[in-house]
């Protein structure tokens, strides 16, 4: 559990879009799979069986949350398009070290939380997770050939939205 | 291989989930065809500046916590099944009692749950203190199922020259119009059996002592009420009809109804309210006389409030509705002896210095037998229109 830990701490972080409601389901989760574990299927891989959790905590918070209108953290802002979180000062000495990444992170974290749903958590699970397009499958409940067709669009989009850094990905290349 | 092909294994090619013989078959196609290697460069270069955003680590603050829940497995969540807390398995049954009774509370406490309470208990508090029966209705279910004594049971009279003429069941008015205080006991058994109505006269009757009561008595409760009034007043009970006039007496869906000739007799058998002390209270004793179409009750007031001796200007309002109500009852010498003493103007000037001439001789004319009242003065009349007091003349103006 430990190793899954930060993936889907991450994974929830990019749908709920505040640390703090991740952190709360990310327990809530973790406290399912405890009292779940007799249910736990061993044909199933325990990262699938964790993802189903935690996703589906998701969907659970998202539609509770329909009535709220407390901004979040990460949430962007409508004109700026940067988040409520990067206007707080930052602890580290090297949050401003390098002011594309830090950039970019900022229009990483919009593109992404900008993308659908669907296509936003099978991209997340397969680029930062790394589920395999199988995994995801069954996580999400979904065909494989439809979650690689999510992913494409997905990597379509982030390509549209992070354009200007273009030249900047040809150095990392 | 073809573009197609490459390009739906161009994400399986870069997420490293081909086999090493098909990733070699991919390879191959895109050193062959810009167009697909172009679209797998821009696929890589999306994927590297995705690869810079950092991931945020989770916080460290939950996993003491969660690793201990690891290692115990005794967890319990929150009563609404939502895991706001973790808590010990003991604190865990504490707290699923406290929801199961917080949701009885909350269900308890809702709106609609009060409203309805509130509604149901305004709906018994209804069924238990409305009268769903009329008085009427009180009455003739009580006498649906008279106690009658019959007359071999009563005791004959003893001493003849004591006894009352006998009074006949055929005529209970006669009785009816008995001085008050004999009401109860004249009237016949049944009214005296029957109804609340009847045991309140009998309770009047019994204060008022037993030598003034005659006449039939047929009521087992009336006959007990007076047992202890003595032998002489029983020797005057001579006849039980009522048996007969109960199984005459109509019914409705099985209630006995009292006949509105008795149900009239036994209000005129009632005690009088006190005479009015008053002339005010005589004139509206009068008044509420006349709603009912008492003609007589209505005299009888009038001339009590003018016997009380009202100021001038009512006593001229009075003696004209008295002088009214004699004419309507017929008695005409008696509403020229009204007219002669109270509304003449050399018996009282003062209350007819504001009367409109006309209006005395319109009502005598209409009741046709009452000369016409002898005519005023002509210089009366401009006088008063003179007057610029217009509503204290029309105030004194009876009719």
């Amino acid at each position: 559990m430990r190793r899954h830990r930060t993936p889907i701490f991450h994974f929830i972080l990019r749908s709920v879009k505040n640390p703090a409601t991740a952190d709360e389901i990310l327990q809530d989760a973790w406290l399912r799979m405890i009292q779940g574990a007799r249910e736990f299927q061993r044909a199933s891989r325990f990262t699938t069986w964790a993802y189903t959790v935690a996703r589906n905590l998701c969907i659970d918070h998202a539609r509770k949350a329909v009535h709220r209108r407390h901004p979040s953290l990460d949430q962007p802002r409508e004109e700026e398009g940067a988040t409520l979180g990067d206007s707080i000062a930052a602890n580290d000495a090297g949050a401003d070290r390098n002011a594309i990444g830090h950039q970019l992170q900022r229009s990483l974290v919009v593109a992404i939380e900008s993308l659908p749903n669907d296509q936003r958590e099978v991209f997340v699970m397969r680029e930062y997770s790394n589920l395999s397009f199988k995994e995801i499958a069954d996580v999400v409940g979904a065909p494989e050939n439809t979650v690689k067709s999510r992913m494409r669009y997905a990597l379509e989009r982030l390509q549209s939205s992070l354009v200007e850094y273009e030249d900047y990905a040809r150095t990392l290349g | 291989m073809d573009c197609e092909t490459c390009n739906d294994l161009l994400l399986d090619l870069h997420y490293d989930e081909l086999d090493a013989a098909r990733a070699a078959e991919v390879r191959a196609h895109l050193a062959g065809c810009d167009d697909c290697r172009a679209a797998s460069e821009r696929l890589g270069r999306t994927r590297a500046l995705a690869a810079k955003l950092s991931l945020p680590d989770a916080p460290t603050h939950s996993a003491p916590v969660m690793a201990a829940l690891a290692s115990t497995s005794q967890v319990a969540t929150a009563v609404s099944g939502r895991v706001s807390a973790v808590i010990p398995i003991e604190r865990a049954r504490e707290v699923k009692a406290a929801g199961w009774l917080q949701r009885v509370g909350e269900l308890a406490m809702r709106r609609q749950v009060a409203m309805v309470a509130i509604s149901l208990l305004m709906v018994g508090l209804g069924l238990r203190y409305l009268p769903f029966r009329s008085p009427t209705q009180s009455v003739t279910t009580e006498m649906s199922q008279p106690e009658v004594i019959p007359a071999t049971e009563l005791t004959p009279p003893p001493a003849p020259s004591a006894t009352p003429p006998p009074a006949q069941s055929t005529a209970p008015s006669m009785r009816a119009r008995a001085p008050l205080a004999r009401a109860p006991a004249s009237s016949d058994g049944r009214a005296a059996s029957r109804a609340p109505l009847a045991d309140g006269l009998r309770g009047v009757a019994a204060g008022t002592g037993a030598g003034d009561l005659a006449g039939p008595r047929a009521g087992r409760a009336a006959a007990m009420d007076n047992a202890d009034l003595g032998r002489s007043r029983e020797a005057e009970i001579v006849e039980a009809p009522a048996p007969v006039a109960a199984a005459q007496a109509p019914s409705y869906n099985g209630i006995a109804q009292i006949p509105a000739d008795e149900e009239r007799q036994l209000q005129q058998a009632m005690p009088p309210a006190p005479a009015p002390t008053t002339w005010s209270a005589a004139r509206n004793s009068a008044e509420s006389a006349s709603s009912r179409g008492d003609l007589a009750a209505t005299i009888a007031s009038y001339q009590r409030a003018l016997a009380l001796d009202p100021p001038p200007a009512e006593r001229h309002a009075i003696a004209l509705s008295l002088h009214r109500a004699l004419i309507s009852a017929g008695r005409a010498d008696e509403a020229n002896r009204v007219r002669a003493q109270y509304l003449t103007q050399a018996a009282d000037p003062s209350a007819l210095a504001g009367q409109v001439p006309t209006s005395v001789p319109r009502t005598q004319t209409s009741a046709g037998s009452v000369q016409p009242s002898a005519p005023r003065p002509a210089s009366t009349r401009p006088a008063r229109r003179s007057n610029s007091n217009v509503n204290s003349d029309f105030n004194q103006s009876a009719y």
